[in-house]
């Protein structure tokens, strides 16, 4: 199959001499392992793939593949959840490689660092110094800050702290044709093109170096678990903590499903497996103001019907509260081999509606659902679960999957809040863009990458006559 | 100067898609909001063309339970800030002149002092409507709080003056209102000891540093708190304590009170024979830039006033005379603080370097921040501009 689309002569030899000693690997059986990424529904096979060290040699790639047209797909730990970072052919850029943290800035409360460097690394050097990085994918063990970067991803506290976007004050971008460009956010009364390349998904140009913002450690964190007889009255407790005026940094929901999976695994956190719904809630700051916010939230909370409110009193019960919803994904494959994870978000006050919605659509379709996700953002995960080996199934899943992306859109909602387009929802984009703005990021797509090489088929319909765009 | 006020979007649509030759030979229209009709005076070249977005200022989508609004770009900030106060919501627009425009606002992306606890402007548009120079209609965004489809073009609106087109309607994010909101006036000597850093001062959620005004009065602050009631109680009285400490004068304002902002002091020059220079700083380099500033500030006698944002690093200095016609440089002095400040010694390459951009009259004056962006940068700006725009746009296409 390869040998189909072999790259040409003379490739492969000059990415091992620009590169450092086993930086260039093109052996199938190892390829294998750059299959598929979190979304392992959408596979496809690189003719190679490359691990630069620096970003000279990031560059070298980036002229060497110019000069023989080949396409490329750059990646970090490979977790996205969209298919945006496998490759069909082509060379897939590595950036795990690029692993430095070049500074920690704690006068400006800023960090310097390569692509590859993980998420919660930044914050294990940064903590000494009693600073953080805000954003938390999930994955902040195991993703890299350059994938954080090129999906814009957000996290269970990008609440109220903004996603990735706002915690990257500059970057280095290298242009597919080799180009390093250095970008801010327009200060300078350019335009903010930082901004632009955040959440671009490989399409633009590689990162080579990120400059994020940086924030002092929360004196106090406060936490607790609310639960609830019904989905929709969890639902409308969200907004009526808001009305209350607090903006916690965490506001989460798990359902019935979800607490069943996670109660039956190692995660348990004693949760009543009669529980319609619960919401995780955690307020920060001095201690008087995290005391103060959490109390109102749960005023909140109780009044929209909760059964019962349990506030975790140390750090121990703190860290199982979360368990229960960050191990929530891991734990369904409990349940079913394959999990098709949704992303869309919803303006809030949809959410009591759209949930039995869901919970509607999956039943008619015969599948299970488990929802856990952003509430306060409105940003939902409804998860269908399945097996890929039954083709029934994955075509019952797609259906119940477009039907269910159809309503979030109808009442306002996009297809993806954090996880990216990537190859999962290119067909999508339709829905929520017209032609004019398609061709228009096409446009702007191709002002820099003219050829088409850097990871194409992600992010954008391709036109092609009677297309799908 | 022909002054262009359309009533509808299809109005506006059709006279821009007709007016390829129009704007060749006269150049671009200036794009203004309600109350400010015309462009200030104080312009080397004076656009002679003018579309005022004064028919497009009523709330078109507000979802209070979502925290969105959308209205027209012409609507005051104002009168935004009022219609969404009614139902307990919020925007933190504090120092913001009231006849801005909203579509003005975005299309400026001025600093505020809220922006490091609530975000800056960017943060808080998350849709917006594009009308391009060659007639095109393009939505971006959704009224939702998390959305990464497609590119993030409302991010490339955000500061963007009128380059990309003329933004016509805007969907912004908003904020319970917080529980408590007050606001204090510092006034002393010791805050220019203190700088911009404020060490030992409790947390707070906005500080807006003033010094020089009008030549010689003392340095004043303005500190906002925001949040629950007891937690922005014993902040309150740890900052009237660290006042006390060193000899600030301290007074409560109403929250709602903006400061005076430099240009509309009564006694501040009138914005058509001043200049108001924004000096970007990273974070690291403020302090060093600020007292630099501030010193050269004190001999110059065109200089007005000197205003630090210090959580974001930007700092403006308001001037007082206009420079000779036709001279458009900032002053020798203050591109040598800049010189200096980003020669400081670093360990790694910084990407992250103070710039100067300079408006005069809220009207930007891109030349010297042209000078201070890389050869690649204006570059990719250029072509990202022609898929845009779908013309050629000068860079004196602005939105007031």
């Amino acid at each position: 199959m390869s040998s189909e689309r072999a790259l040409p002569a003379g490739l492969l030899s000059a990415l091992r001499a620009a590169l450092h000693a086993g930086a260039v690997i093109d052996d199938r059986d190892r390829l294998i392992a750059y299959e598929a990424d979190a979304l392992t529904t959408s596979r496809g096979l690189p003719d190679a793939a490359v691990f630069p060290a620096d970003r000279d040699e990031l560059i070298r790639v980036l002229q060497l593949l110019q000069e023989a047209q080949v396409p490329f797909v750059p990646r970090g730990a490979g977790t996205g959840l969209a298919g945006g970072a496998v490759a069909e052919g082509g060379v897939l850029i590595c950036t795990a490689r690029m692993h430095r943290i070049l500074e920690v800035d704690t006068e400006g409360l800023t960090a310097l660092v390569e692509p590859g460097v993980l998420t919660d690394e930044i914050n294990a050097a940064t903590v000494e110094h009693g600073l953080r990085y805000l954003p938390d994918p999930a994955s902040a063990a195991a993703c890299t800050i350059g994938g954080n970067v090129a999906m814009n991803s957000g996290g269970p506290h990008c609440l109220k702290h903004g996603v990735t976007t706002d915690h990257v004050v500059a970057l280095e971008v290298i242009l597919p044709d080799g180009t390093p460009l250095e970008v801010g956010r327009g200060a300078d009364g350019g335009l903010d093109l930082a901004g632009m390349f955040t959440g671009s998904e490989g399409t633009l140009g590689v990162i080579s170096r990120i400059r994020v913002n940086l924030a002092p450690v929360a004196t106090d964190v406060r936490t607790f678990l609310a639960l609830f007889d019904s989905v929709a009255d969890a639902g409308l407790a969200v907004g009526r903590i808001f009305e209350a005026g607090v903006v916690p940094v965490a506001l989460e929901l798990v359902d019935r499903e979800t607490i069943a999976v996670v109660e039956s695994s190692v995660f348990a956190a004693g949760l009543p497996l009669d529980t319609e719904a619960a919401l995780v809630v955690e307020c920060e700051g001095d201690p008087e103001e995290a005391e103060e916010d959490l109390e109102e939230a749960e005023k909140a909370v109780l009044a929209c019907g909760a059964r019962e409110v349990r506030r975790a009193l140390d750090e121990e019960e703190r860290l199982a509260i979360w368990q229960a919803r960050k191990k929530a994904y891991g734990a369904l494959g409990r349940l079913a081999p394959d999990v098709f994870v949704q992303d869309a978000a919803v303006p809030r006050s949809t959410l009591p509606d759209l949930l039995p919605r869901f919970a509607e659509i999956a039943g008619r379709h015969d599948l299970r659902l488990a929802n856990f996700f952003h509430a306060g953002d409105g940003n939902v995960h409804p998860n269908l679960l399945f097996d890929r080996r039954d083709a029934d199934q994955v075509a019952r899943v797609q259906a119940a999957g477009a039907e269910i992306m159809a309503i979030c859109v109808e009442v306002g909602g996009t297809i993806t809040g954090e996880h990216g387009v990537g190859a999962d929802k290119v067909r999508h984009m339709g829905l929520v863009f017209g032609a004019e703005e398609l061709e228009t990021m096409r446009t702007l797509r191709r002002s820099t990458d003219r050829a088409g090489l850097a990871n194409p088929g992600k992010l954008l319909p391709e036109t092609e006559p009677g297309g799908t765009a | 100067m022909r002054i262009l006020r359309p009533e509808s979007e299809a109005e506006l649509v059709e006279w821009i898609a007709s007016s390829a030759d129009r704007f060749r030979d006269e150049g671009m229209p200036i794009v203004t909001g309600i109350g400010v009709d015309r462009p200030p005076g104080g312009l080397d070249t004076a656009p002679r063309l003018s579309v005022s977005m004064s028919g497009f200022s009523e709330v078109i989508d507000f979802r209070p339970r979502d925290l969105t609004i959308t209205v027209g770009a012409g609507m005051r900030l104002s009168t935004l800030a009022e219609v969404v106060a009614e139902e307990g919501l919020w925007l933190p627009l504090a120092g913001m002149p009231e006849d801005r425009s909203v579509g003005g606002w975005v299309a400026s992306a001025p600093v505020g002092e809220f922006d490091e606890s609530f975000g800056p402007v960017r943060r808080h548009v998350l849709a917006c409507t594009l009308l391009h120079w060659d007639g095109r209609v393009t939505r971006w965004g959704r009224p939702v709080m998390k959305n990464v489809a497609g590119y993030e073009v409302t991010k490339l609106v955000c500061g963007s003056r009128a380059r990309l087109g003329i933004v016509t309607t805007v969907t912004l994010r908003l904020w319970p209102r917080p529980r408590v909101l007050r606001r204090f006036a510092l006034a002393g000597e010791a805050l220019r000891e203190t700088g911009s850093a404020f060490d030992g001062a409790p947390r707070f959620e906005a500080l807006l540093w003033r010094s020089r005004v009008g030549g010689g009065e003392p340095v004043t602050a303005s500190v906002s708190m925001a949040g629950g009631p007891a937690s922005v109680s014993t902040r309150a009285q740890e900052l009237e304590r660290w006042a006390r400490d060193f000899g600030i004068g301290i007074l409560e304002n109403s929250p709602e009170s903006s400061h005076p902002a430099a240009g509309s002091d009564e006694r501040a020059p009138r914005s058509g024979s001043s200049a108001a220079y924004r000096i970007t700083f990273g974070r690291r380099y403020l302090t060093a830039g600020l007292r630099d500033l501030d010193r050269r500030v004190a001999i110059d006698e065109d200089a007005w006033s000197l205003e630090a944002f210090p959580a974001t690093g930007v700092v403006r200095l308001l001037t007082q005379k206009q420079k000779a016609a036709g001279q458009r440089q900032a002053p020798a002095w203050l591109t040598t603080t800049v010189d200096a400040v980003g020669r400081a010694p670093v360990s790694q390459p910084s990407l992250e370097t103070p710039a100067v951009r300079i408006e005069r009259g809220g009207h930007a004056e891109h030349e010297a921040a042209r000078r201070m962006r890389s050869n690649g940068s204006r570059d990719i700006e250029r072509r990202w501009l022609a898929a845009f725009a779908g013309v050629e746009v000068p860079w004196q296409a602005d939105y007031l």
